[in-house]
């Protein structure tokens, strides 16, 4: 599994303040802020074309803010985005393996973009590959694996560089129970001492996975809960949401 | 070096220290030209892998050199003036084949994300990428080396024009190119970028031609137009200078400015993306 460093980074914390993205005329988060400290896990929950994803982009730093301030390890994405992806490990919902390339040489070329080379590298990149099971993968081109593995080696390419902010748009879409039951296992060790934030708009997914939920509804945060550790997880969600939208 | 599990050869490198945890996040310069060469390799092991782009290089190489024979042997003169001549026309179909897919195809298969969240700056992946599509132009350019090599048997050409010649073509290329980028950046279709391109391209080649040039004067007899499109915004003409024998540094300069406002603008529309 996983090796247990980056105890460096243990003490970046993620501040999202009074964040809205617009697109025209449509407001796709309005208003959102929240706090994440390092080792938790918090998930996003919603239903399709809540702003899960466009939250999570603005954090990764791939869409600016309209408004508002998403300050990581104390860095601004408007102003240092490259410290701060430097920083992070994103998976986003859409594809990011080139189809062409072998597994091998993708999970190489993600690495080296990270500043990773040599015995360093090839360690890490064994180490998911086992970690994640894709073993019987590495010589075939992107484009040829089932979804479940173009699923595991996306995670492994954003994740080669040990990051200490992990975000997932929807990580789990495409696995088998089996995979899925692996993926949570693999995550869960991962926000021992890091910060993952992951999106979903699956209540059991979520309920599975973590119990700090942000409910996101309309671009709006409409509750920041954290589930009880006993009882029903996704009936407590179930119940969150009937009660935040009346 | 890769452990027991696995079959592929060590890899090799020096940054960052090998062993060590990299836990620096700062962005030194030697970080930013490891990152720059590790998307060069990326786009050139591309290249190689698609069949389009060896069909570039072949069919270039073939209708060039096809053209070229057929004249040579009608004129029976060792010189590549033949050559060059027709060179601006056919640069125009082939060169944005090669760009196409610098930008169009991240949009196209949606790594483009991955791709803008990678801790690197959009000067970094626009300048590598360029520099890919650049170098396998000039690879492709490199394989007209047998007809000098034939020309130097059968005569004596003149050398320094062909040197300048070959300048020249590297400019105009590099013209061709940047504007091609910028259009596959405006566009998440590659057939569209190529077209777009070829289009483009043709207006800009138009504008160095004098026929053209002469149109567009007579229509706004006051404004000079034609004329000021020909000397201001056409490459060709500089281009022909080159062929002339002449290695002139204005239009060195003028393909170096030319080649990096469309580079330029490529930057606008990854920032504006954001």
């Amino acid at each position: 599994m996983m090796e247990k460093r980056a105890q460096k980074e243990s003490n970046i914390v993620l501040k999202v303040d009074r964040v809205t993205r617009r697109f025209g005329r449509v407001t796709a988060v309005d208003d959102v802020s929240f706090e994440i400290q390092p080792g938790e896990m918090v998930g996003f929950l919603g239903p399709n074309g809540s702003g899960k994803t466009t939250l999570l982009r603005v954090i990764s730093t791939y869409l600016l803010p309209s408004s508002g301030t998403v300050l990581l390890d104390g860095l601004d994405v408007r102003r240092s985005p490259e410290e701060v992806r430097r920083r992070i490990g994103y998976l986003p919902e859409s594809n990011i393996l080139y189809p062409r390339m072998r597994v091998w040489d993708y999970l190489k070329f993600a690495g080296e973009m990270r500043g990773l080379c040599g015995k360093l590298l090839a360690e890490r990149i064994d180490s998911f590959v086992q970690a994640l099971q894709l073993e019987s993968v590495l010589e075939k081109r992107n484009g040829e694996c089932s979804k479940g593995f173009r699923q595991r080696i996306s995670m492994a390419a954003v994740l080669l560089h040990r990051p200490p902010v992990i975000l997932l748009d929807e990580p789990t879409i495409g696995l088998d129970p089996l995979q899925l039951f692996m993926v949570r296992d693999f995550l869960r060790e991962l926000a021992k001492d890091r910060i993952v934030l992951f999106s979903s708009h699956i209540m059991q997914e979520v309920a599975a996975m973590t119990q700090r939920v942000l409910l996101i509804h309309q671009g709006k945060l409409i509750r920041d809960a954290v589930l009880a550790e006993t009882g029903d997880g996704a009936r407590q969600l179930e119940n969150m949401f009937k009660e935040a939208l009346v | 070096m890769a452990t027991a599990q696995s079959p592929h050869p060590p890899l090799r490198g020096t940054f960052p220290q090998e062993g060590k945890e990299n836990k620096d996040f700062s962005l030194p310069w030697r970080d930013r030209v490891w990152v720059a060469t590790t998307v060069f390799r990326r786009e050139m092991a591309a290249y190689f892998d698609l069949p389009i782009a060896s069909i570039f290089a072949i069919v270039f190489l073939l209708v060039t050199g096809g053209m070229f024979i057929n004249d040579f042997f009608l004129v029976g003169v060792a010189e590549m003036d033949a050559y060059f001549a027709p060179l601006p026309m056919l640069m125009i179909l082939f060169l944005p084949a090669l760009s196409m897919r610098s930008w169009a195809e991240e949009r196209e298969i949606n790594t483009y994300e991955f791709l803008r969240t990678l801790p690197v700056s959009p000067w970094n992946l626009i300048l590598s990428k360029y520099a890919a599509s650049y170098v396998f132009f000039l690879v492709t350019l490199a394989g007209t080396a047998p007809i000098v090599f034939m020309l130097y048997r059968l005569g004596q050409p003149d050398g320094g024009k062909i040197v300048a010649s070959y300048v020249g073509t590297a400019g105009l290329g590099a013209v061709y190119l940047a504007v091609s980028h910028y259009l596959s950046s405006l566009s998440r279709d590659q057939i569209v970028a190529y077209l777009t391109s070829v289009l483009v391209l043709a207006l800009l080649y138009a504008t160095g031609n004098e026929l053209v040039a002469g149109i567009l004067d007579g229509l706004w007899p006051t404004l000079q137009i034609g004329t000021l499109l020909r000397d201001i915004v056409s490459p060709v003409p500089h281009f022909e200078t080159f062929a002339l024998g002449i290695l002139d540094l204005h239009g060195a300069l003028f393909f170096l400015l030319m080649g990096a406002v469309p580079l330029w603008m490529t930057h606008g529309v990854l920032e504006r993306d954001r």
